[in-house]
């Protein structure tokens, strides 16, 4: 009676330790997943910022009145509306503590890009070395860190 | 707090691809936006709900005439507005952050 009463404790043991590390492989492999998913996102909102910046610079060198200039801005509104997407959706699963947030990171580049004389049908092609293209590029090269981080930081 | 009255749906009520500042830069800009839905929907009691969802995106000249211009042409107070404004924006939340930035910086200008 007394070995069978151990069989069984030995048989209850292995299970509960199989039980434990299969929860531990899985909550790994849930890890593992979430930061690849994470990742994913990070290089996608990238290389917007990317694409973003080039249109900027296509835009800007042309004058408002230009035919292209139309269908230019529409393109740089579209993509930042998709980069705000995938940027809010990050804000809401990854915090970054003590730094710039995301969302404000963002908002300064869609500033720099679109504020000023954006989408007037006056304005002045500028040249290459204007300000503008300095600034874009900071707010870009800014959120490509936020980015970084927010990626970083999770565990 | 007050209760809302009033909802403002962008993409629905004014359009869902709007552009620039002022009439010259096209028919659905941020002047005529402030002019023609902000103030008539301040001008009543009650909280207004803006929901900025469903459109192509919005340029900052847009967000600034329309929101900053309350303040800067129209006379309204920041905390006016604070008060009787509620922002909603599922689909980019910083929009939200950029329009109290306008409606703030533009305070006593």
């Amino acid at each position: 009676m007394a070995e069978l009463i151990q069989s069984w404790g030995t048989l209850i043991s292995l299970m509960i330790g199989g039980l434990i590390t299969w929860g531990i492989r899985s909550r790994i492999a849930a890890k593992g997943q979430r930061k690849k998913d994470i990742r994913t996102l990070v290089d996608g909102a990238i290389n917007l910022v990317e694409e973003i910046q080039d249109l900027a610079y296509t835009y800007y060198i042309k004058a408002g009145s230009d035919t292209d200039t139309l269908e230019s801005s529409q393109k740089i509104k579209s993509k930042l509306k998709t980069l705000g997407n995938k940027i809010t959706h990050l804000h809401k699963i990854v915090r970054v503590r003590n730094g710039t947030s995301l969302l404000t990171a963002h908002k300064n580049l869609r500033q720099s890009v679109t504020l000023s004389d954006f989408e007037s049908r006056t304005r002045a092609a500028r040249q290459t070395d204007d300000p503008i293209f300095e600034d874009i590029s900071a707010k870009a090269g800014r959120l490509m860190e936020v980015l970084e981080e927010s990626y970083k930081s999770v565990k | 707090m007050t209760t809302v009255k009033t909802m403002i749906k962008i993409a629905n009520d004014f359009y869902d691809a709007p552009t620039g500042r002022f009439p010259a830069d096209g028919p659905y800009n941020g002047e005529r936006f402030r002019n023609e839905y902000l103030i008539p929907a301040l001008k009543k009691d009650g909280r207004i709900l803006i929901d900025l969802d469903g459109t192509d995106g919005y340029g900052s000249s847009f967000l600034e005439e329309s929101f900053g211009g309350l303040v800067r042409q129209c006379g309204y107070s920041s905390e006016e507005l604070h008060e009787r404004l509620q922002l909603k924006s599922e689909e980019d939340e910083s929009f939200i952050e950029e329009i109290w930035q306008y409606i703030d910086e533009a305070k006593g200008s």
